[in-house]
């Protein structure tokens, strides 16, 4: 195992989502200079058109990759760390999709919903998700069959929703682009009700830190050493779904983001919890502001949907990280 | 110190322990010993709360193991387990200081005194030179001397561990039986599953003989350590002798099946 790089990883992670940040608010339909944008955030002028675009679309936007990202990369390594399986992450083991099928219900079929349920169906989905796939996966600890039963999982969710949206064109068209992950969808309503959910999650995650690095012994060891095993596993359920559960609720399901950035925040920082509780949401938001700008300028004048990026760059990924696993 | 009444636990049909009491001695090195199977690690784990009986009860310090937190039951009883894991990345120093866990927490990090109990266990385990290497890159014995300081580090009163000197070649076997020892000359109650019987009569204080999940026989070496209760635990034919260098009690088993050959015959003279 190489040793983890120290501070100058975390100053570089920082400087590059700096840098990531100021050329997502530049580039987009209308590209806008570097130094305007500079000016937009240090010296707002509501009369200039440019500023405007910058504070009222692109900031927001800019806000909500950072939020999105940092959940679905600490969603992920806790996954990974409680689950003991490297190939966990909410996308691939179906939570996201039961997210998004709670949703969807929600919306369509219960009458008299406004969007402040969201998150709640959001909540609903994941736990629902979690759950069936912790029973599927059985006590056996096998990581294929987890994998396995979340892939499983995942297309029956993706399946009903598709069903429910075939029974409602209109609800289809508004929904569809949400349902492919898509940070332009709420960008603009500033779900402000959201981020308390958002900080529970990521508290949650805090306090479970040092027991989630004593269960990197086994959970026999970790027993022994004091770690109330069956509370850490619930207070980890919680924060993913909580943290799932947002990200869905902001952005739709995007895969890929909780299996990538662990990968790479071991890399850069090393193995302990204490580190990647701290890296993987730096990572998970530089990951998804990079995505974002892709999407918006790779098709230019078009839009990708940001899920859709994800995927292009997490499934190599992920098939990588299986072949090295067989060897 | 350590005392468990009327233990029952079965798994599915198998009785894994039927009806044990036992009343481990403070301050004493007791070994459980008997034959592959017949519940030594479940009756460890039992004391040690990793698995619950389906009736009796272990009583820590006069009161119900159950009523205390797994904090403060880390706090008293240590456990190592006999199989361990050596995850991706971690180095020998990380594993030791994870001993310390349960006297730590989030308002109260590291202390003088979890360094000192560091560097108390890092001396007696002696892995002083192991510290900064990866466990990915030990052997199974140098990994079995990092687990034992980690659960040295643990600094608990009471001592449990699970065949701690499988993958330790002879040298380092008596090492750490040494050690165990030394601890108990400290005043800690030592409780270890071993497998070889004269390290067993020899070191330990107290054996305890399990048989079938029951308890055979327990007492000092010179009371139960006897050529009937070995046959009836191992099903082993056996001498007891004595070692003429230190006294301890060895055993030393017989092969029917190879019987010494005769000897010569005496030479007859036939003359007249």
């Amino acid at each position: 195992m190489s040793r983890a790089w120290g501070w100058p990883a975390w100053f570089t992670i920082l400087v590059a989502i700096g840098l990531a940040s100021i050329l997502h608010l530049a580039v987009g339909a209308k590209s806008i200079p570097w130094s305007d944008v500079w000016q937009a955030l240090v010296a707002y002028d509501a009369g200039n058109a440019d500023h405007s675009v910058i504070q009222g679309a692109r900031l927001p936007r800019l806000w909500m990759a950072v939020v999105v990202g940092a959940c679905l990369g600490l969603a992920g390594v806790v996954m990974q760390a409680v689950g003991d399986n490297p190939l966990a992450d909410p996308g691939i083991l179906g939570i996201n999709s039961g997210a998004a099928l709670f949703v969807v219900f929600g919306l369509l079929v219960l009458p008299g919903n406004d969007m402040t349920m969201i998150p709640l169906f959001a909540f609903g989905g994941a736990l629902v998700a979690a759950l069936g796939v912790m029973l599927l996966a059985g006590r056996s600890h096998n990581p294929v069959r987890l994998t396995l039963s979340g892939a499983m999982m995942a297309a029956l969710f993706s399946a009903i929703t598709a069903i429910l949206l075939l029974l409602d064109q209109q609800g289809l068209d508004s929904l569809r682009r949400w349902l492919t992950g898509s940070l332009g969808v709420a960008g603009a309503t500033r779900p402000t009700w959201l981020w308390p959910y958002v900080v529970l999650g990521m508290l949650l995650c805090l306090i479970n830190v040092r027991a989630l690095n004593a269960y990197r012994l086994g959970s026999q060891a970790a027993a022994s050493m004091g770690v109330n095993v069956l509370k850490m596993r619930l207070v980890s359920l919680a924060a993913v779904v909580l943290l799932s559960g947002c990200a869905v609720a902001l952005a739709g399901p995007i895969g890929f983001v909780g299996l990538v950035v662990p990968h790479t925040a071991r890399l850069l920082v090393g193995h302990d919890l204490r580190r990647l509780l701290l890296a993987t949401p730096l990572l998970g938001a530089l990951l998804l502001i990079l995505a974002d700008v892709l999407a918006r300028t790779l098709v230019s004048p078009y839009e990708l949907n940001t899920g859709i990026v994800t995927a292009l760059v997490g499934g190599p990924v992920f098939v990588a990280l299986v072949l090295r696993k067989q060897e | 110190m350590l005392k468990a009444t009327r233990l029952r636990l079965h798994f599915a049909e198998l009785k894994v322990l039927d009806d044990v009491s036992l009343a481990i001695p403070e301050g004493r090195f007791t070994a459980l010993i008997g034959a592959n199977g017949c519940g030594k690690t479940t009756l460890l784990n039992v004391l040690a709360r990793m698995l619950r009986p389906a009736s009796g009860e272990v009583l820590l310090e006069g009161r119900s193991h159950v009523h205390f937190s797994r904090r403060d039951l880390a706090r008293r009883v240590a456990l190592l387990p006999q199989r361990t894991v050596s995850p991706a990345g971690m180095t020998v120093r990380e594993l030791v200081m994870q001993g310390r866990y349960p006297w730590q927490s989030w308002w109260r990090q590291w202390t003088e005194q979890d360094q000192r109990a560091v560097d108390r266990a890092v001396a007696l385990a002696d892995i002083a030179t192991l510290l900064d290497r990866a466990l990915v890159t030990l052997s199974g014995g140098q990994l079995q001397r990092c687990w034992i300081a980690m659960t040295l580090a643990q600094d608990t009163p009471v001592i449990l561990l699970d065949e701690p000197t499988t993958f330790l070649d002879i040298a380092h076997q008596i090492a750490l039986l040494e050690l165990l020892v030394e601890l108990r000359d400290q005043g800690r109650t030592i409780i270890a599953v071993l497998h070889d019987l004269n390290q067993a009569a020899r070191y330990a204080d107290n054996l305890v003989m399990l048989r079938q999940g029951a308890v055979h026989a327990q007492g000092s070496p010179a009371e139960v350590f006897t050529q009937a209760n070995l046959k009836a635990v191992f099903d082993l034919d056996a001498h007891i002798i004595t070692d003429p260098y230190s006294g301890d009690l060895l055993c030393v088993p017989t092969s029917p099946g190879r019987a010494r050959p005769a000897p010569p015959p005496a030479v007859c003279r036939v003359g007249p």
